[in-house]
């Protein structure tokens, strides 16, 4: 071979190389993935059954069950979806649509940025200060799902400023040209077309918000609790109840984590059990994101 | 409705009526109204973070009344319970520093490897098919890492070290490492994809092969951005608690050995706040030093990889 | 594209089968470690299946673990009670329990209520009733990976735990409690200051309930003490009995001796309820608020714990009273007894056949 072939070879097998070892890295990933998936199949599977969905928790590892955990959890994201879905979007928008390139924008962008990279736990101190000190109560549904809002606030800032961003701006133009005034070209025009963007960005945030575990610790997790909190629907009128949001609560990470934490062997496999359910809830929402989203960027051609 | 024709002729297609200027008033009440709903909602994020600052600023102050700085940042071991009671942040710091040397140490090279391989090599089919596994990484809860630390990985290691205790650092770290490679990869893959094509082609001319263009010259354009990346996991590491609580100890101790059982801030504040301390006491007080400590620790790196990240948006 | 869509299904299949099946394969074949808990029977008849209301229990976490079962077994039948039970130490619970704006209806207890506790009931006029309902064993603890350390004098105890000039502990190895032992550092794990086991083990120890050395690893969370100790084969700690009974198998109970020469005694069901575990058996509390027993769901939650406790003390991993003890307890609930027994001091060594024999009294 001549010497250029050489070499030419020499570069190619490097390239094949590195290939390799890419692969080799992704593999190591992918095999944490598969090995952690085994392990709480392992130990909880064979727990996972109707009758622990639906019994409450227990001392007593065969009737111990993760009711409490679920309607918790349910009832915490109900709180965090209506406080961060509104308050984001409005945020966003007025940071894509109104706001000038001063001081004050880039302040608020440096805080949402940094926001984001604050660790979790420094929310529940956050919320167990003000609402502890202040308020007395520290240890509800309302408490734990405005604690959460904070924490997966700039998810959907960033998620609804992308969505606003992909829009062209010859719908905007169109819209002004027609006599429409700012904020009826946002709501009549714009919000439409992102809707696809900010519902991603909203499941994402809502799953990231159901896997939180350390500011809810923080706020303070009851021991037991032996009934589930009040539905909010009463059979009075007027059919709807605010109680549930003012009582304790556990949620399907915190329940998780007593039980990992526990002496009993019995109920650390059920910990694992507990770990099954809540990743195949965050695996599928997250897909049903990326679903949606995927369609999203089909339907929309500009 | 009005429609302009000419620079200084409007013709009305029907004449002006009184409920015109009510209604243009109420549009623009309306207009106002929104405008300072949205703006508000903007200012709110400068609002939490006032918020979280002067929480920690307040409560950590009362500490600092009974427990001097510098024995606070001198001192290396960490025991409320002792007379008098012991604070040094040294004592948790170090724990926290291990930890996340460890995850670095797993992530970077992991991470960076990945996104090298997926931005330069990887066929569009292959980037398609593996790019979804990366996102089931990040998508996991990290309790659920937790139990997988303690329930799969410190045993594993057990046979490689028996006399590892059941719960430590490196078990903590690793663990750690792994989850934070998908915020390395994504990141630095959205900064090396967004380096112009034609500084690659410039380097295949020169007869680059993919490995020597990535190295010298997708890398050192994409550097910001890369750096953007590391710094965003570095602070995920040392702002992560759940793994470090479940698999990584709860003594509090200064080492700097992996193989030890040790409690980081994060862990400390989750068993301390367990144990329910009443407000007032010096342990509830402890909560927000420990939080002080962390939050300065994770700003310092934020502000620093926000001013690489917008240094880096704006280069291309 | 095509390839996405065909990508991920492919993947997420792929790995779903894999990990289930390794998972539920390799369980199949393998046993259960189950615990198995004696299920002794629980008489629900006095209980209405219509009362409604909170009710709030909260104090040592040592009974932490009979009350809460105790109100698992209530709400069963009155479901629209809800009974929530927190576990901030018996220290803990007595700071919130004379303060009527804590709402605490009772507090769970590992030892007897002390003279400044009873103080301030008396001063924010809380009245109670004291009501023994278990008996627990305090259980040195190693782990089973330790192979030297079988039984233990109580004058050995006291010096490994002993506080030196500035509060931490003179012995730093093992081989200065006995010769023999090995020449490595000792690790300890135990209660913190709030709560009733600390106090009452410091009292048995050091006959004085607050002197401990103080470099140790303290914890509310007995489960973090036992994952301390079975981890570390140079380590020592002491936690209750329950929470010793389902880790067996990677903790060992050592064995007391009284003084050199003695025979070991193994805390055991028979040991601790015939009074041979010596000094660390000790009865467990509950103090009602007398107010609170106005209420009709406390007072049924307290008359179904009282008539119960036998069988749900030993089904939460403790030892049952007497039955003669009990019928007094019964008796004193009904009758409303105000007070406490023990005149606000902490007496270790307590004699578990005659705590009902003293009358309690309200200054």
């Amino acid at each position: 071979m001549s010497d250029i072939a050489k070499i030419i070879a020499y570069r190619k097998r490097q390239d094949w190389l590195f290939s390799g070892l890419g692969l080799l890295c992704m593999a190591i990933g992918i095999a944490t993935l598969i090995a952690l998936l085994a392990t709480l199949a392992y130990e909880g599977l064979p727990h996972l059954t109707w009758r622990f969905l639906t019994s409450n928790s227990s001392s007593i590892p065969e009737r111990a069950g993760i009711l409490t955990a679920i309607v918790g959890t349910l009832y915490v994201i109900a709180v965090t979806f209506v406080v961060a879905v509104p308050l984001g979007v409005a945020a966003a928008i007025y940071l894509e649509e109104y706001a000038g390139k001063n001081w004050l924008t880039n302040l608020i962008e440096i805080n949402i940025s940094n926001l984001a990279g604050v660790p979790s736990i420094i929310y529940g101190l956050t919320a167990l200060s003000l609402f502890g000190v202040v308020f007395h109560l520290h240890r509800t549904v309302l408490v734990g799902g405005m604690t959460l809002a904070l924490l997966v606030l700039p998810i959907i800032i960033v998620a609804t400023r992308e969505a606003l961003r992909a829009i062209p701006s010859a719908i905007r133009e169109a819209a002004y040209a027609a006599g429409a005034t700012k904020w009826q070209t946002i709501w009549y025009h714009l919000l439409p077309y992102s809707l696809g963007g900010i519902a991603t960005g909203t499941i994402i945030a809502m799953s990231r918000a159901i896997g939180e575990t350390a500011p809810l610790l923080v706020i303070g997790a009851a021991g037991y609790i032996s009934r589930l909190p009040p539905p909010p629907i009463s059979s009075a009128p007027p059919f709807l109840s605010f109680a549930w949001l003012n009582s304790a609560f556990t949620v399907l990470p915190m329940q998780m984590y007593n039980w990992t934490a526990d002496a009993n062997p019995a109920l650390q496999s059920r910990a694992a059990t507990t770990g099954l359910v809540l990743i195949m809830l965050t695996l599928s929402i997250n897909a049903a994101a990326i679903a949606l989203r995927y369609r999203v960027r089909q339907k929309l051609k500009w | 409705m009005s429609v302009a024709i000419e620079k200084q002729k409007i013709v009305r297609l029907r004449p002006r009526r009184a409920s015109d200027s009510r209604a243009r008033a109420i549009r623009e009440v309306k207009e106002m109204t929104a405008r300072l709903i949205l703006a508000g909602s903007a200012l709110f994020s400068i609002f939490t973070t006032l918020l979280i600052v002067g929480v920690l600023l307040y409560e950590s102050s009362t500490f600092f009344a009974e427990v001097p700085l510098s024995r606070f940042l001198l001192a290396t071991t960490w025991g409320p319970q002792y007379t008098p009671p012991q604070f040094g942040i040294w004592a948790l710091v170090s724990a926290t520093l291990v930890t996340t040397a460890i995850a670095l140490l797993v992530a970077l090279p992991i991470g960076t490897v990945v996104a090298v391989f997926l931005s330069e090599f990887a066929p569009f089919w292959v980037r398609e098919t593996i790019k979804p596994s990366l996102e089931l990484l990040s998508a996991v809860p990290t309790i659920v890492y937790g139990y997988f630390a303690l329930a799969w990985v410190s045993p594993a290691l057990q046979t490689f070290i028996p006399t590892l205790p059941g719960s430590n650092l490196l078990c903590a770290g690793l663990v750690m490492g792994i989850m934070i490679v998908p915020y390395i990869s994504s990141l630095s893959e959205d900064a090396m994809r967004s380096v112009p094509m034609l500084l690659r082609e410039g380097s295949y001319a020169l007869g680059g092969n993919k490995l020597t263009t990535a190295w010298n010259v997708v890398i050192p354009s994409a550097l910001s951005g890369i750096g953007a990346a590391y710094i965003l996991g570095i602070s995920r590491a040392i702002g992560e608690t759940m793994i470090v609580a479940v698999a990584g100890g709860n003594i509090p101790k200064f080492t700097l050995n992996p193989l030890d059982e040790a409690q980081t801030i994060t862990a400390n504040i989750v068993t301390t706040s367990g144990g329910d301390p009443a407000h007032g006491t010096i342990e509830y007080q402890s909560l927000f030093a420990a939080g002080l400590a962390l939050f300065v620790m994770t700003l310092a790196f934020n502000i620093f990889g926000y001013l690489l990240r917008r240094r880096y948006h704006q280069a291309y | 594209m095509v390839c996405h869509r065909w990508g991920m299904a492919v993947l997420g299949l792929f790995l779903a089968s894999a990990a289930l099946l390794a998972g539920g394969c390799t369980r199949a074949s393998s046993n259960s470690e189950e615990v198995e808990t004696r299920q002794l029977a629980i008489d629900y008849s006095g209980i209405k299946p219509d009362l409604t209301g909170k009710i709030q229990v909260d104090g040592s976490s040592t009974v932490y673990k009979i009350s809460q079962l105790a109100a698992e077994e209530f709400a069963s039948v009155a479901k629209n009670v809800e009974v929530s039970v927190g576990y901030v130490g018996t220290g803990g619970g007595f700071k919130s329990f004379p303060d009527p704006a804590k709402q605490l209806d009772i507090c769970d207890a590992s030892r007897p209520i002390q003279q400044n506790e009873l103080d301030q009931c008396v001063k924010n006029g809380v009245k109670f009733l004291e009501l023994p309902i278990g008996i627990d064993a305090i259980t040195i603890v190693v782990s089973s990976k330790n192979d030297f350390l079988r039984d233990i004098t109580l004058a050995e105890l006291q010096k490994l735990w002993a506080p030196g000039a500035n509060g931490n502990g003179e012995v730093t190895k093992w081989s200065q409690v006995r010769q023999g032992w090995p020449d490595q550092a000792v690790s300890l794990f135990g209660a913190d200051s709030a709560s009733g086991t600390f106090e009452y083990f410091n009292e048995a120890v050091q006959h004085d309930k607050k002197k401990t050395r103080s470099d140790y690893t303290a914890n509310p969370n007995d489960n973090i003490l036992i994952q301390g100790v079975e981890r570390n084969q140079f380590a020592l700690g002491y936690i209750p009995y329950a929470y010793y009974v389902p880790r067996k198998k990677s903790l060992r109970a050592v064995k007391i001796k009284l003084k050199d020469g003695d025979e070991g005694i193994e805390p055991t069901a028979q040991t601790i309820a015939g009074g041979g575990y010596h000094p660390f058996a000790r009865p467990l509390f509950i103090y009602v608020n007398l107010k609170s027993l106005q209420r009709p769901e406390v007072e049924a939650f307290t008359r179904f714990y009282v008539e119960n406790a036998a069988a749900i003390a030993a089904n939460a991993g403790y030892i049952a009273l007497d039955d003669s003890i009990y019928s007094k307890v019964r008796e004193r609930l009904m009758k409303r007894e105000l007070g406490t027994a023990f005149g606000g001091m902490l007496k270790e060594d307590m004699n578990l056949t005659t705590i009902m024999d003293v009358p309690v009294m309200y200054p």
